[in-house]
């Protein structure tokens, strides 16, 4: 599938997974939950790659990594984004 | 501080597991990944600029994994890319959309432009490292005594 689908639901697994746990054992704290649980999708390899190739002077393939990267961190998040927003809207607080 | 290397030697450890490297590199790649993370918080506690840490922490982890591989014959990026983990900025990243899910725009802002900072940062060390590693080899090998 497409690395944007795969990081969007990622990102809304995530975040939804860290609100419930939050609210049913009444401990921990949502912002350190979820950013240790993206470290495994946000995409520094390809950030890294695309620079690497940039410096070494292969242009095109650097922008394409470079490009690849910044998507697969805007999908992941919006896909956190959405579940924080609606979590909000119901009236939920980030923090216990 | 002992603390928080302990906790990045762990990190490291266990995603060398989630990407499957040999088995005998793991614990070379998460002493790497702790020295890095030693070097980061001492420069950036000594100095007060968390970029240069970022840098240097970075680039020692870099110099280490050049120096592992030559020894262990396996490819740099082995080690490289596991040991650079403890220091990526998820939580910078984080807080960008928390504050842009509060309407803080101010705020989003100037916490991006960190994360975004310090993510290029990381990426530049080990890019310079890789291209300083490649004149050394270049020119030790065109110079003939």
């Amino acid at each position: 599938m497409f690395h944007f689908i795969i990081s969007l639901i990622g990102g809304i697994v995530t975040a939804f997974i860290a609100i419930c746990a939050t609210q049913i054992f009444k401990y921990g704290n949502i912002e350190l939950i979820i950013s240790g649980a993206i470290m495994p999708l946000l995409p520094g390899l390809a950030m890294t790659n695309a620079i690497r190739d940039s410096m070494r002077g292969d242009l095109v393939s650097g922008v394409t990594r470079g490009t690849e990267a910044i998507i697969v961190a805007i999908a992941l998040a919006i896909g956190v984004m959405i579940i924080l927003k609606s979590w909000l809207l119901l009236g939920g607080g980030l923090s216990l | 501080m002992i603390q928080s290397i302990i906790y990045s030697f762990f990190a490291a450890l266990f995603f060398s597991f989630l990407f499957n490297v040999p088995k005998r590199s793991i614990l070379v790649t998460a002493s790497i990944a702790g020295v890095g993370y030693a070097v980061f918080i001492l420069i950036s506690n000594n100095l007060g600029i968390e970029l240069v840490g970022y840098f240097f922490g970075t680039f020692i982890m870099a110099i280490l994994s050049e120096i592992a591989a030559r020894i262990m014959k396996m490819a740099t990026t082995t080690f490289i890319t596991i040991a650079v983990i403890p220091l990526v900025p998820g939580l910078g990243l984080y807080k960008t959309m928390e504050y842009l899910v509060k309407n803080d725009y101010s705020a989003a802002i100037q916490t991006g432009t960190n994360a975004m900072l310090a993510a290029g940062t990381i990426a530049m060390a080990i890019a310079v490292n890789t291209l300083l590693v490649k004149l050394y080899i270049h020119f030790s090998n065109n110079i003939k005594i």
